[in-house]
């Protein structure tokens, strides 16, 4: 403890000077603007660590009871009711067709997402982090992940020696998988 | 470090917006001031661009105009402190900077140096603070009245001295409790912010550590309003708030005395009470007596109508309902009746009187839907009241021209209709009018003009909002959008002009500092945009530079209620359109014959085929009947095609807003959207037409279609 | 200011320094580490620096951690109260580097 605030001297004395000023204190309420930063929400889903944009999130809520509709298809929770809105509600997990066992516990929690103009509502098993990730350490289009997942991936990105998989919602919500398999047929057929 | 080699042109676009932000907040101030009262929040705003200014010129060694910003936010916090009085003469000075700071920016642009113009102005902002204000209600070391000691001691000074002002209005001091989710703390405490913002000042948030979760925080929040407590409550209505009432606004300084109730022979004028030495803003106090005398034809029509909460109506559109069921039961009893000897004379008042009775029953349910339909006009009238009383504020001159105020919609959609249009007028008055000078400058007339219309539009209900003033910059949208990140570089040029106002309904993107940055138009757009998705609507926008923006509202008719028979499955509860459905009967199990592998039952002589909605739907558990005595068929669809859904309970009748499901479950097939039955209870209405289609498809071609069930596969 | 002070913790090579927008954003930060010391301004929009500071005492995770209050003038009213919210320290602006430095280690001389 005493030792400390000597070291703080010295590390001050390194740094030079010119770090004392109000000047820089001005600079400094500059300088922290960097405008293409964006801030993703991690989450948990199975073992994976997985991100969507904070632009695309518009609640984080509590895990709510959904009315299950019949024939939609495995992942479809149902549809449940945020501020007045009906929004459709899906388990990420089985979406993702991730393997092993799980279970919705109580970390988990409802991301009310936003895309093409209508919310949906993505069960995730927990939210970790509200992270920043620069626009150069994103690595974008991993064509090497390829198997049936690869489409759901946009990008990835290393938060803290850990892969964060940023999802891309127009895969992981296209409208025409949430029909039952079987009975989208049936469904083209009347349209 | 990229300082030097950044181009200066940064540097001059981005003060001169500053500069300009500065120079609207001081035009709002000045409009308010004129009234009486000032919005702390602009005041608050105004003492930030500075404060920016100051950083940004340092930055780029911009020396005189670091030097005026320093000594003018000096000022601005002694003035939003209250330590200074915002007079005319301060705000000439003010103004007086704005114009310097342009001087000094285009010579700094020129790379020429003007450090001597601005000695005199600094002398004059120095000579301001010698102007103490008033004495300031109250002197410090005051305890405020019904105020916990341990809030006073947490408050900042600037907050303290915002909650002494609240009291010096004779404001309600609130404290609203709520608590949210760590994470979604932002979103949460917009909505919340948004909502108390329209009823007073948010004077601050106290947050507490909430035992129960680490996840969650409390928040106790401070607000000042004119308004009832019953206002704030239902204004809210939320989960997890509670409002508590601190004290009535009683003031602290002698020199006004405590507001009187009025006796009940309320003289017209004013009792002859000493004038307070601040002068009250009457415009604030929109229940005084002097108001609402000149409201005296509102008074007569007051006493001929009741106001109905809609709670009530809603309970007895549920008894209907539930009358409903009874005469379907009664019309049941009516055929286990006619089947027995010697009932015929009985048998044929009863059927007479069940058919009055059914004639009543549906007289008494249109009069109730007529009861809930209101003509737009109760809100139109209050948007006017708004547009005076604001127009007055911002010193502007507005004309209000209404058509079709007689355009009537369901009393729920009326109500909730109310909060976006009040906000889409006060943002026309704030932000899209112009002062007169500027309009006759550009040509216009000085009265400024606003156009409440509604009117029907094949079955929907359009109703648009359109001014007359300077329009929406669609560039500067984009590059504020661009700039708050709410799309990307590429994004912003592959945008539609169109496609770049609809940004202003994007959360995130109208937040209160880009309110002054843009003609401050779209302010809580994205909260106006919510209200209306709600009720199933949509809202455009349409604007042109120096002519105007127009905000249109267009909402299904259809989404008025329709009538819906709830009925239960599998312990699924579901809705069914009651216009699709002829009759509702129940069977026993001994009557369902089959035919070609199909059930069907004989109704009055002709063959019904059946369809059970749990095997159709596949829904878990389903099996047998409940009651093979009492197995409840609705019949649906059209004279031709007709079958009979087999059930397992009919709940009742009720009427039911419907929702509509989205891009993902709309082609689901057999279901045509969901509602709500109370409780927030989520319950899937059906598609009476598809199901139909379904069931006779399947009987006509006798042959599996989908679903694997055995029923169905083992036809011929 | 922010990157000032975080400039000159980090040029201490002692800290890592997490920085955070507003009142809001702090209090959503600090349930999910252990902070080894707290630097506010007293006058943010929202939550204010001494109602952060009135937070942090009452959480039990941070109940011990130093916290440093900055402000733009010396205001007795505001310093009174941020000490009495439990503030460790008061740091009006404009200060140097060094200023900030003796703060701090006063703040943890005083917190240990």
């Amino acid at each position: 403890m005493a030792r400390e605030p000597g070291d703080l001297w010295r590390a001050l004395d390194r740094s030079g000077e010119s770090l004392a000023t109000e000047e820089d204190y001005e600079h400094g309420y500059k300088r922290e603007v960097r405008q293409d930063l964006e801030r993703y929400v991690a989450f948990r889903v199975g073992v994976e660590l997985y991100g969507l944009s904070i632009r695309q999130i518009a609640e984080i809520a509590k895990v709510f009871d959904v009315t299950p509709v019949p024939r939609t298809a495995d992942f479809v929770l149902g549809i449940g009711n945020v501020r007045g809105s009906v929004i459709p509600v899906i388990d990420l997990f089985k979406r993702l067709r991730l393997s092993g066992e799980r279970m919705i516990g109580r970390f988990a929690r409802t991301l009310i997402v936003r895309h093409d103009d209508e919310l949906y509502g993505l069960v995730v098993d927990a939210v970790i982090d509200v992270v920043t990730i620069a626009p150069e350490d994103l690595e974008e289009a991993p064509g090497a992940i390829a198997g049936p997942r690869g489409e759901y991936i946009r990008s990835l990105a290393r938060i803290g020696g850990e892969i964060l998989i940023v999802l891309e919602l127009k895969t992981v919500l296209a409208t025409e998988a949430f029909i039952a398999p079987g009975v989208r047929v049936l469904a083209k057929e009347d349209a | 470090m990229t300082d030097s080699s950044r181009p200066s042109n940064e540097f001059l676009t981005e003060a001169q917006e500053v500069i300009e932000a500065f120079s609207h907040n001081l035009l709002e101030l000045d409009a308010q001031q004129r009234t009486g009262d000032y919005d702390p929040d602009v005041l608050n705003a105004a003492f930030r661009a500075v404060h920016s200014l100051k950083g940004l010129a340092a930055l780029f060694g911009a020396g005189p105009i670091a030097a005026l910003s320093h000594a003018l936010e000096g000022t601005l916090d002694a003035l939003r402190l209250g330590k200074l009085a915002l007079t005319p003469r301060a705000l000439d000075v003010l103004f007086e900077c704005v114009e310097v700071f342009q001087r000094l920016l285009a010579a700094f642009g020129e790379g020429r140096e003007e450090s001597d113009s601005i000695g005199p102005l600094l002398d004059r902002i120095a000579a301001l603070s010698g102007v103490g204000p008033e004495p300031a209600a109250g002197a410090s070391g005051d305890t405020i009245a019904g105020l916990d000691e341990s809030i006073l001691g947490v408050l900042t000074e600037y907050e303290e001295h915002r909650l002494r002002e609240n009291i010096r209005l004779q404001r309600n001091l609130y404290r609203v409790h709520a608590s949210f989710d760590l994470l979604a703390i932002d979103v949460g405490i917009e909505t919340l912010k948004a909502k108390m913002k329209e009823f007073g000042e948010v004077i601050t948030y106290l947050p507490s550590a909430d035992s129960s979760s680490e996840d969650r925080i409390d928040l106790d929040i401070l607000v000042g309003s004119h308004r009832p407590i019953a206002e704030i409550v239902a204004g809210v209505a939320e989960d997890d708030v509670t409002v508590h009432e601190l004290s009535r606004g009683r003031t602290i300084a002698p020199s006004s005395p405590p507001r009187t109730p009025a006796p009940t022979t309320a003289p017209v004028h004013l009792e002859p009470e000493p004038t307070p030495s601040v002068p009250v803003d009457v415009a604030e106090e929109e229940e005084t007596p002097r108001e609402s005398i000149d409201g005296a034809i509102s008074l007569r029509s007051l006493s001929q109508t009741v106001r109905v909460d809609l709670e009530r109506l809603d309970h007895l559109m549920n008894l209907i309902g539930e009358l409903g069921v009874v005469h379907a039961n009664l019309g049941s009893t009516l055929d286990i009746l006619k089947r027995r000897a010697h009932s015929g004379d009985v048998a044929r008042d009863f059927l007479l009187h069940l058919r009055a009775m059914s004639r009543k029953l549906s007289l008494l349910q249109q009069g109730l839907l007529d009861v809930r339909m209101v003509p737009l006009g109760q809100v139109f009238d209050k948007l006017a009241r708004v547009v005076r009383k604001l127009g007055r504020d911002a010193d502007k001159e507005i004309r209000l021209s209404i058509s079709g105020a007689q355009t009537e919609l369901d009393k729920l959609i009326v109500e909730e209709l109310s909060d976006p249009l009040m906000h889409m007028v006060r943002n026309c008055i704030d932000h899209g009018i112009e002062h007169a000078a500027e309009r006759e400058a550009a040509g216009k007339l000085a009265v400024g003009r606003i156009d409440l219309r509604a009117f029907q539009k094949g079955n929907r209900v359009v109703i648009e909002v359109e001014d007359d003033g300077r329009g929406m910059d669609w560039r500067g949208i984009r590059d504020i959008a661009l700039r708050r990140g709410v799309v990307s570089a590429t994004e912003a040029r592959e945008m539609s002009v169109a496609e770049t106002l609809e940004l202003v309904f994007r959360p995130g993107f109208t937040t209160r500092e880009t309110a002054t940055e843009i003609s401050g138009r779209g302010v809580g757009m994205d909260v106006v945009k919510t209200n209306i998705s709600r009720l199933s609507g949509m809202i455009d926008v349409d604007t042109e530079p120096g002519r105007g923006t127009k905000f249109s509202i267009t909402l299904p008719v259809t989404l008025a209620i329709i009538q819906a028979l709830v009925i239960e499955c599998a312990k699924q509860t579901f809705c069914i359109p009651l216009n699709a459905v002829l009759e509702s009967i129940m069977v026993r199990e001994a009557e369902i014959a089959t035919v070609e592998g199909h059930e069907v039952i004989s109704l009055r002589g002709r063959t019904l085929p059946l369809v059970h909605l749990s095997r159709l739907f596949e829904l878990p558990g389903a099996g047998g009947y409940v009651d093979p005595e009492r197995i409840y068929v609705v019949v649906i669809g059209l004279a031709q095609h007709r079958v009979g859904l087999v059930v397992d309970d009919l709940v009742g009748q009720q009427d039911v807003v419907i929702k509509p499901l989205g891009k993902a479950l709309r082609a689901v097939p057999g279901i045509a959207g969901a509602t709500e039955l109370g409780a927030n209870r989520t319950v899937l209405l059906l598609d009476v037409g598809k199901l139909v289609d379904e069931a006779m498809g399947r009987a006509e071609l006798s042959a599996p279609v989908k679903i694997g069930r055995p029923e169905v596969t083992d036809g011929p | 200011m922010r990157q000032f002070v975080s400039s000159i913790l980090e040029a201490t090579g002692q800290w890592s320094v997490v920085e955070v927008e507003n009142g809001f954003d702090a209090l959503r930060a600090l349930p999910r580490r252990r902070f080894g010391l707290i630097i506010t301004d007293i006058n943010m929009p929202d939550v204010s620096g001494i109602e952060l500071t009135r937070y942090v005492r009452q959480a039990q995770r941070h109940a011990d951690t130093p916290v440093i209050v900055i402000s733009t003038d010396a205001s007795d009213t505001d310093q009174k109260r941020a000490l009495e919210a439990g503030a460790s320290a008061f740091l009006a602006k404009p200060f140097t580097g060094k200023d900030l430095l003796n703060v701090i280690a006063r703040a943890r001389e005083g917190g240990a």
